[in-house]
């Protein structure tokens, strides 16, 4: 845990002194009063850009009332983690002998999970303030396992098809050209399907998949946030709180955790096209509530595998990500921007043994008009 | 126990060669030469400038101590930084700063700064009362030029530029210096 900490730390430390060295390399006076130069002169100044409001995010504005976008996430798990601690294959997967058997061992065992998102995003701005979202994605899962069972020694199981669409406000609630706050709210609705099966080592060829293979939660989910911004300066700094509240439980009888997203990010301006970003991410999410109801008959013994056992979830998660967004200068291309960001975890303390993430890159492209 | 996120002194080292490397990285070329200012104290400077450039028709300027009007259309950011322009002397006027929030309150002004948006929602009444005003109509998107505004800011790289629409100067009756429209990247004519 101490080791983790240290992590942690020496990441902040990486940031303070960016923060640090940008701030020096850059520190210059400008003159008291700017009206005492001439026309030539000011037209010769360094800007240092300040916010229009309508650039705080990728949200549109009263001069652009839509944005379009399409996003893709794909996240990468991959070996298992028990609180801080890393354990291995040969820990996790159970050898067959009865009595080594126990709640932290399997018969079968998740080595690899894949996961992409591909969301399309359309967003209007309703008023000065006020802004509508809607998200659809599109999910495309596989994991990868290792079992005793025979004829399964190494098999995949897959599931595709259009996860929890959601919607979102996104109000002003505050700006003052270098300060932004706004209010975030969500409702995403159980649109994923919760029933997605697959040929496992279970009886039969099409079996329920565990919860980490399907493509929703199955229940209507809130999703209230607060993002602050601080632009104007040369790197603009932000922070985002995002909750995650599920509402009941769904149709199978569980309800995935609730979860609380907090994120801080740096981003700075090299070219007017050109801005580069890091950004440390963290997840604070619970375990599953009530269990499926085809894995009921395993509530009181032993489950097949951590992904079907309920309290193998939940857990804390830091990130730290780097990302680029490009800002397309020529005037067909105006209000075209893509950005690419990717990271991986610095710290995971999982209740485990649970997949733990190996990575994750997210690119999406976002067109104002 | 020992895993791969633990931290050893050198890993702390590598971590501080990176952030060194990191700002280095992040240093547009030459920026220790130069001077730097804020986007709307600059933007807000050369509003002042230009507008000493400027000749407005004697009616517009009637009473040698009327006071030279700067006002802003809206919730404009730019708004707090003209505040600074207050007291200031333009043709030895004292600048007055005021703020319309929206079209209803408009007083007749010699400068109006307002968003592209506002530009291309004014009525065809309200161009021709801005114009009968001689009011110098500016603006800081791209297009508000062409969108029939007078006097557009935008950037080239990280410094300020302007592009003029010497039509709509014309519709108003502004008169702006030859020295200046040389200064600028886009002289527009909309008249044909």
């Amino acid at each position: 845990m101490i080791c983790n900490l240290n992590s942690l730390k020496s990441f902040l430390f990486v940031l303070f002194s960016s923060i640090c060295g940008l701030s020096a390399l850059y520190g210059q006076s400008p003159p008291s009063d700017l009206t005492e130069l001439s026309l030539e002169q000011i037209l010769g100044i360094r800007i240092i850009k300040q916010s229009h409001g309508d650039d705080v995010d990728d949200a549109p504005s009263q001069n652009r009332k839509w944005s379009a976008g399409y996003r893709r996430i794909h996240i990468k798990f991959s070996g298992q983690r028990d609180g801080t601690r890393n354990v291995s294959s040969n820990e996790v997967l159970w050898n067959g002998n009865a009595a080594e058997r126990t709640d932290d061992n399997f018969p079968i065992l998740t080595q690899e999970i894949d996961q992409e998102a591909h969301i399309i995003e359309l967003a209007t701005a309703v008023t000065e303030r006020l802004s509508l979202n809607v998200l659809i994605p599109y999910i495309v899962q596989a994991t990868k396992h290792k079992s005793i069972v025979s004829d399964f020694e190494r098999f995949t199981i897959r599931s595709e098809g259009l996860g929890d669409v959601s919607a979102f406000f996104s109000y002003m609630f505050r700006e003052t050209g270098t300060h932004y706050l706004k209010l975030n709210g969500g409702i995403s609705l159980p649109t994923g399907a919760i029933n997605e099966a697959d040929d496992t080592p279970a009886p039969g060829s099409s079996n329920q998949l565990p919860y980490t293979m399907q493509l929703g939660s199955g229940t209507v989910d809130l999703s209230p946030g607060v993002t602050y911004w601080r632009k104007g300066g040369l790197v603009d700094i932000g922070a985002q709180l995002l909750g995650t509240i599920r509402l009941g439980r769904n149709y199978r009888g569980y309800s995935l955790g609730d979860r609380l997203s907090v994120s801080a990010w740096l981003q700075t301006e090299l070219r007017e096209w050109l801005h580069p970003s890091i950004k440390i991410a963290a997840q604070f999410w619970d375990r599953i509530d009530g269990i499926d109801e085809d894995f009921k008959h395993f509530e009181h013994g032993f489950f097949p595998a951590a992904v079907a056992d309920p309290d193998k979830f939940g857990g804390e998660k830091v990130n730290a990500l780097v990302g680029v967004k490009l800002i397309a200068p020529q005037r067909n291309l105006a209000n075209h921007s893509i950005e690419i960001e990717g990271g991986v975890p610095i710290y995971q303390s999982l209740n485990g043994p649970q997949p733990k993430e190996a990575w994750r890159i997210n690119a999406s492209w976002h067109w104002k008009f | 126990m020992t895993h791969i996120y633990a931290v050893t002194p050198s890993m702390r080292c590598g971590y501080f060669a990176a952030a060194c490397l990191l700002a280095l990285a992040l240093t547009p070329v030459g920026a220790a030469e130069r001077i730097t200012a804020e986007e709307y104290q600059a933007k807000a400077a050369l509003i002042y400038k230009f507008a000493k450039f400027v000749n407005w028709p004697a009616d517009r300027l009637e009473g040698a101590k009327s006071p030279f009007i700067i006002a802003v259309l809206g919730k404009i950011p730019i708004r707090d930084s003209l505040k600074a322009l207050a007291g200031k002397r333009i043709d030895g006027r004292s600048v007055e700063i005021r703020a319309y929030p929206d079209m209803s309150y408009f007083e007749p002004c010699h400068v109006l700064f307002c968003s592209l948006g506002d530009m291309q929602r004014f009525s065809q009444a309200q161009i021709r009362l801005l114009a009968d005003e001689h009011v110098l109509t500016v603006g800081d998107v791209h297009g508000f030029a062409n969108a029939g505004g007078i006097l557009s800011l935008t950037f080239v790289d990280d410094h300020l530029a302007f592009r003029v629409n010497i039509a709509a100067a014309q519709r108003a009756g502004l008169v702006i210096d030859s020295n200046v429209l040389r200064l600028a990247i886009e002289v527009i004519d909309d008249s044909q």
